[in-house]
């Protein structure tokens, strides 16, 4: 009897699993994806995850130099409240916190030269107590089509 | 203990045309979980085939439709981790002829990932509608960038969960490889411009991203090759010379722009010696 309940504990397990990643998955299609402006097309670098309070994902993203890229958090309103993003280089030196714009959720971001970045996405809200707060959290990055006129020699 | 399954769900990537609109909206939700530890979940990502086809362009390599792998080919693969790799590889295929305009090798490209599609089950994403978008946007450039961009996008969304997350990871490093193929088989090692082996030099880094990405999946056999032989190749780029640059950053209410930064430099013979080790990997993959 305990191999069944087990197994269905397991199989229960899997079945969220899926149902929550599989409402993310379309959170992004129907929420997230309509975000970028006709100027930009996706990339293949992008987040896609369930978040409780608290928690905290990394994506390292790699650059064309002199490109606008469109970094857009998109987060679902129950994990909303303290969700912000950070861009460090490899090294882990950060140089921009969304804190410091009042939470915003979109920058265009380019570089001089052809490098790769890290986008974190934060929860800053305690995680404490049986009840946790959670929703999908997504980050679309866009490439721009035009490059910039003042493309530098790398 | 459902949830806390939930919990523990990761997933990277991205979404892709509107030929496959979703019929219902997320639930927003707050649930019971049982751990208390917070999850910190660090996410490798691999540029597009249509930022590869860009940075060929950038760089001033000039279009040569020999180097475009066989379409007649698509057939040929017995293996589900072939017809990945290979998927990645028409892909790029794709994205190299689309950015140069060259409208009829984008197409044969296109059909031969729609063979493979259906090889891989996933004949749904390349649907009649698609096709039909393809062939009306055939003379609009942009158009067919944005569609190919979609299309793969969408690739790896459905990928993205299930047993079928290695082919996901398998038609990345196809595509990479292949870009990487493009760019320095028409390149005279001796000749190229400085600039032109600073942009491959720097692809040391999203080399690093693929085999990161890869190593999620080290116990499935076929990942097992694809990866001893991208970690060969990693040898070679960690032999480049770093030069160092004062970066400075320019961060405004809407944009962010980083100015400077390190170059990296390649010899001659190490550039011969990458793109030798580049075309073996790319016949590997290629070669039935």
């Amino acid at each position: 009897m305990w191999k069944y309940k087990l197994s269905m504990v397991v199989v229960l397990a899997l079945v969220g699993a899926t149902s929550v990643y599989g409402q993310c998955k379309r959170f992004h299609k129907l929420e997230c994806q309509p975000t970028l402006p006709e100027s930009h097309v996706l990339v293949n670098q992008y987040m896609l995850s369930n978040f409780y309070y608290g928690d905290q994902a990394s994506v390292h993203f790699t650059v064309n130099p002199d490109r606008d890229y469109m970094l857009n958090l998109c987060t679902q309103e129950t994990i909303q409240e303290g969700t912000y993003f950070t861009l460090s280089y490899v090294t882990g030196e950060t140089f921009y916190d969304s804190r410091k714009s009042d939470y915003n959720t979109s920058v265009i971001f380019s570089s001089e030269v052809p490098d790769t970045y890290v986008l974190s996405v934060i929860n800053e809200k305690p995680r404490k107590g049986e009840i946790i707060p959670s929703g999908c959290v997504s980050v679309v990055i866009g490439m721009a089509l035009e490059q910039k006129p003042m493309a530098s020699a790398q | 203990m459902a949830v806390l399954g939930a919990a523990l769900l990761l997933t990277v990537i991205s979404c892709g045309p509107a030929n496959q609109e979703p019929q219902e909206q997320p639930k927003q939700e707050t649930v019971k979980v049982q751990e208390t530890e917070s999850v910190q979940r660090i996410l490798f990502s691999v540029p597009s085939p249509l930022e590869s086809a860009l940075m060929i362009q950038e760089c001033g390599i000039p279009y040569s439709a020999e180097v475009l792998h066989d379409v007649e080919k698509s057939r040929d693969y017995p293996t589900t981790p072939d017809k990945a790799l290979n998927m990645g590889v028409y892909i790029t295929d794709l994205s190299y002829s689309n950015v140069f305009g060259q409208t009829s090798n984008a197409v044969n490209s296109f059909k031969a990932i729609e063979d493979l599609a259906n090889q891989l089950d996933l004949d749904h994403l390349i649907d009649e509608k698609l096709m039909n978008s393809f062939d009306e946007s055939i003379n609009n450039k942009e158009a067919l960038m944005r569609l190919t961009a979609d299309v793969y996008s969408d690739l790896q969304l459905e990928l993205s969960e299930g047993d079928m997350q290695y082919v996901n990871a398998l038609i990345i490093a196809g595509a990479w490889v292949e870009g990487m193929y493009i760019t320095t088989a028409v390149l005279d090692d001796i000749l190229a411009e400085e600039k032109v082996v600073a942009r491959i030099a720097a692809q040391q880094q999203t080399l690093k991203n693929l085999v990161g990405l890869l190593g999620a999946y080290e116990n499935v056999p076929s990942v097992q090759q694809t990866l001893s032989d991208l970690q060969n190749l990693v040898e070679l780029f960690n032999q480049a010379e770093v030069i160092d640059g004062t970066k400075q950053v320019e961060v405004n209410e809407t944009s962010v722009r980083v100015k400077g930064g390190s170059t990296m430099k390649l010899t001659a013979a190490q550039l011969k010696s990458i793109k030798e080790e580049i075309q073996k990997i790319r016949t590997g993959y290629v070669e039935v």
